[in-house]
């Protein structure tokens, strides 16, 4: 912990090598975060550099509260919502009753999969519905939550979160068939 | 059951992408920290210990208050010595006191035999007013240098940012170069000025006191001096000493300032040349203003030897007078500001993120006081005999002012050689054409300006009262003005950003005419000077 305080100390005195220490730690996981929530690697890239330029700039405003690690994701989270909200990716926003209950029938585990894979399927859903599951399913944000971050209904975001469900446990359902044929 | 179902997929999503970590590319790093280095670049900007934009509003906020107080100081300064004149013109209007001035008057030898002497005080008080003129040019001199500072390293800082663009890599290493020339020399004049803007209030009366000492005994002296102490004043406030600029830099301890670069790293420059594209094109943005400016108008009028000259010619009637009074005018003439205004309509582009060029039309209603406090009668004030001759030359409809009456009529004279106190109001149609450095950058919502360069001056008319209700209406060709007169101009402006269109501006600003505003063959030159404190507003296009 003392560590990760001078860390901090360290970035907030515009010190280099300590800023380098932090992007480090930190890049690997905060990429992969980058990646669930955008469509290319080229993407996820342009968030994360995004992203630690704001932490580096705004390392002032972290107050020990929290761990380093959720406040930085906290960024790269809303970094990369700003993102996607630029690239309007949020125009095909579905219709709360589109998708109500959709139930999934069959073995839709994920135990068996590869992390690539799985990252694929969540880059394929529909821009709106790969948010609101990452910051759903993956984040643990509540619907109310979520709907505010993204400036959407509290409906919409569940149906969203239903459809995203659906789209994943078919696509999951239609690779283990696969791989069992 | 449809729950637990649902907590399984979410957690099971959730274990594989939690502890997920992906290698970025190495490229990325060096990406973040060329975007940090143009970050922090911007915020070091003109004056690297004020980082926060909360520090920056009270410096700006004390350096406005700092304008004010030296413009209410000078305002004081140049009025405070009404009530001393008051006192020595009441004095003057009863018998005994004109009497002692008549003696005075007449204890200089004859007209004759006074010709040399006359031409020496005249001589003398030209040298006077060269010796005061000389100060402000310093100071305009000392200012330019200071600019200049800033501008080179500015160029250096947009050349290497250029390369940047162009060059990747390298461009950055040759910006981090660029860093350690631009911060020392940006850090100093600029604390320079703020320092001697901060004590002008301070030297303003030493200098009075100064010119106040020089004079002599007679009775008219401490009224000139005093007038002279005030001109001198305000020009050679912002003299500051270099000691005192050191000594409070040094109280910063500046290696521990939050915006000092540690870290100044040298990378050798690439010496072949990269195609120089222009730096970090900023749309060119256009906007225009109107604004307000109560000002402090002095006309700065003085009487010159050929104005006495033709003081004497004009006056036949009253020739000896006239040759009576030459001495005592010479040195008895003050001027006093009185409260003017100006409207400005101006527009400017903004060149770069530092520099703009502006221009406009503002209307200027000067209002000054010209004190002819010994002369004897009117008609010996030769500043009057010019206006009035300039009067009934012209041909336009003005009220013809008529000398011989007033002449003839020696009560009117009495009196008016008694109070003497002509107030003059002057319209001019201004054109400024001046530049605009940005201390600090319009990055955020406030920005401080300094500004420098020529105002065109079109005199319009020329309008004084004598004390009786005669207003006297000088304009057209025939007026010893010139049509057209030039000053320079300098000041500060403070702009606050309300929106992506407005801005509001509060500016302080001091002209001062370039040579005399009359003709080469006026009898009187006058080289007026103008304090102001604007306020206006601007929209962006």
């Amino acid at each position: 912990m003392k560590d990760e305080r001078t860390l901090v100390e360290g970035c907030r005195n515009k010190d280099r090598i300590a800023q380098r220490t932090l992007y480090e730690r930190f890049a690997g996981r905060m990429f992969a975060v980058c990646q669930r929530y955008t469509r290319s690697r080229f993407e996820a890239e342009d968030v994360l550099q995004e992203a630690f330029v704001k932490i580096f700039t705004q390392i002032h405003t972290f107050r020990y509260d929290c761990p380093l690690e959720a406040w930085i994701k906290r960024i790269m989270i809303n970094t990369a919502i700003s993102y996607l909200r630029k690239e309007k990716a949020y125009l095909d926003q579905a219709d709360v009753d589109d998708y109500a209950d959709a139930v999934s029938e069959g073995e839709t585990t994920v135990s068996g999969m590869e992390y690539q894979q799985l990252l694929g399927m969540v880059r394929e859903l529909p821009a709106g519905c790969q948010s609101v599951f990452n910051l759903y399913a993956i984040e643990g944000y509540q619907h109310n939550e979520i709907a505010q971050m993204l400036g959407i209904s509290e409906g919409t975001s569940k149906s969203q979160y239903a459809r995203a469900k659906q789209l994943l446990q078919a696509k999951i359902l239609e690779t283990n068939n696969t791989n069992s044929s | 059951m449809a729950s637990s179902e649902e907590h399984t997929f979410e957690n099971e999503w959730r274990r594989r992408f939690d502890d997920a970590s992906e290698t970025p590319p190495p490229a990325l790093w060096e990406r973040i920290e060329a975007r940090l280095d143009e970050e922090e670049e911007e915020r070091v900007m003109v004056i690297p210990f004020w980082q926060r934009t909360q520090q920056l509003r009270w410096v700006a906020a004390a350096s406005v208050t700092a304008l004010l107080l030296a413009v209410g100081g000078w305002w004081l300064k140049t009025n405070l010595p009404e009530k001393s004149v008051a006192a020595s013109t009441q004095l003057a209007q009863q018998p005994r006191a004109t009497e002692t001035t008549k003696l005075e008057n007449l204890s200089v030898p004859s007209a004759k035999e006074n010709d040399p002497k006359t031409s020496l005080a005249a001589k003398s008080e030209p040298v006077v007013d060269e010796g005061v003129a000389e100060t402000p040019t310093k100071v305009t001199r000392e200012k330019e240098q200071v600019t200049a500072a800033p501008l080179s390293g500015e160029t250096a800082r947009l050349m290497a940012s250029s390369s940047k663009r162009n060059g990747g890599q390298k461009g950055r290493a040759a910006r981090q170069e660029s860093k350690l020339p631009v911060t020392p020399a940006l850090i100093s004049p600029f604390s320079e000025q703020t320092i001697a803007s901060a004590t002008t209030q301070n030297i303003t009366p030493s200098s009075g006191e100064k010119m106040n000492a020089k004079g002599g005994t007679s009775a008219e002296i401490p009224v000139a001096g005093f007038s002279e102490g005030g001109q001198v004043a305000a020009p050679s406030e912002p003299k500051v000493s270099p000691e005192m600029t050191l000594a409070f830099l040094e109280s910063k301890q500046l290696r521990q300032l939050v915006g000092h670069p540690k870290r100044q790293p040298w990378v050798a420059v690439p010496s072949e040349p990269i195609d120089f594209v222009k730096p970090k094109q900023l749309p060119k943005e256009y906007w225009a203003s109107v604004g307000v400016m109560p000002a402090s108008y002095n006309a700065g009028v003085e009487i010159g030897r050929r104005g006495m000259l033709a003081a004497a010619s004009n006056t036949p009637l009253y020739n000896n007078l006239a040759s009576f009074n030459n001495s005592a005018r010479t040195s008895s003439g003050t001027n006093r500001s009185a409260l003017s205004y100006a409207f400005q309509w101006q527009g400017g582009v903004q060149l770069s993120s530092r520099w703009s060029l502006e221009s406009g039309v503002n209307y200027l209603q000067g209002n000054s006081i010209y004190q002819g406090v010994n002369a004897f009668s009117t008609l010996s004030n030769s500043y009057i005999n010019s206006l009035e001759s300039a009067v009934n030359l012209s041909d336009n409809n003005v009220p013809r002012y008529d000398l011989a009456t007033i002449g003839s009529d020696k009560s009117l004279v009495q009196t008016l050689s008694t109070t003497q106190d002509i107030s003059n109001s002057y319209q001019f149609v201004q054109v400024p054409v001046q530049t605009g450095f940005a201390l600090i950058k319009p990055k955020r919502k406030f920005s401080l300006w300094l500004l420098g360069g020529v105002i065109n001056n079109i005199f319009l008319k020329n309008s004084f009262q004598t004390g009786q209700d005669n207003m006297v209406t000088v304009s057209g060709n025939d007026s010893p003005y010139r049509r057209l007169s030039f000053a320079a101009t300098t000041g500060m402006r403070l702009q606050y950003k309300v929106n992506k269109r407005w801005t509001t501006l509060l500016s302080g600003n001091y002209q001062r005419s370039v040579g005399s505003t009359t003709r080469a063959n006026a009898a009187f030159q006058s080289r007026p000077q103008l304090m102001g404190v604007g306020a206006g507003v601007r929209y962006g296009f």
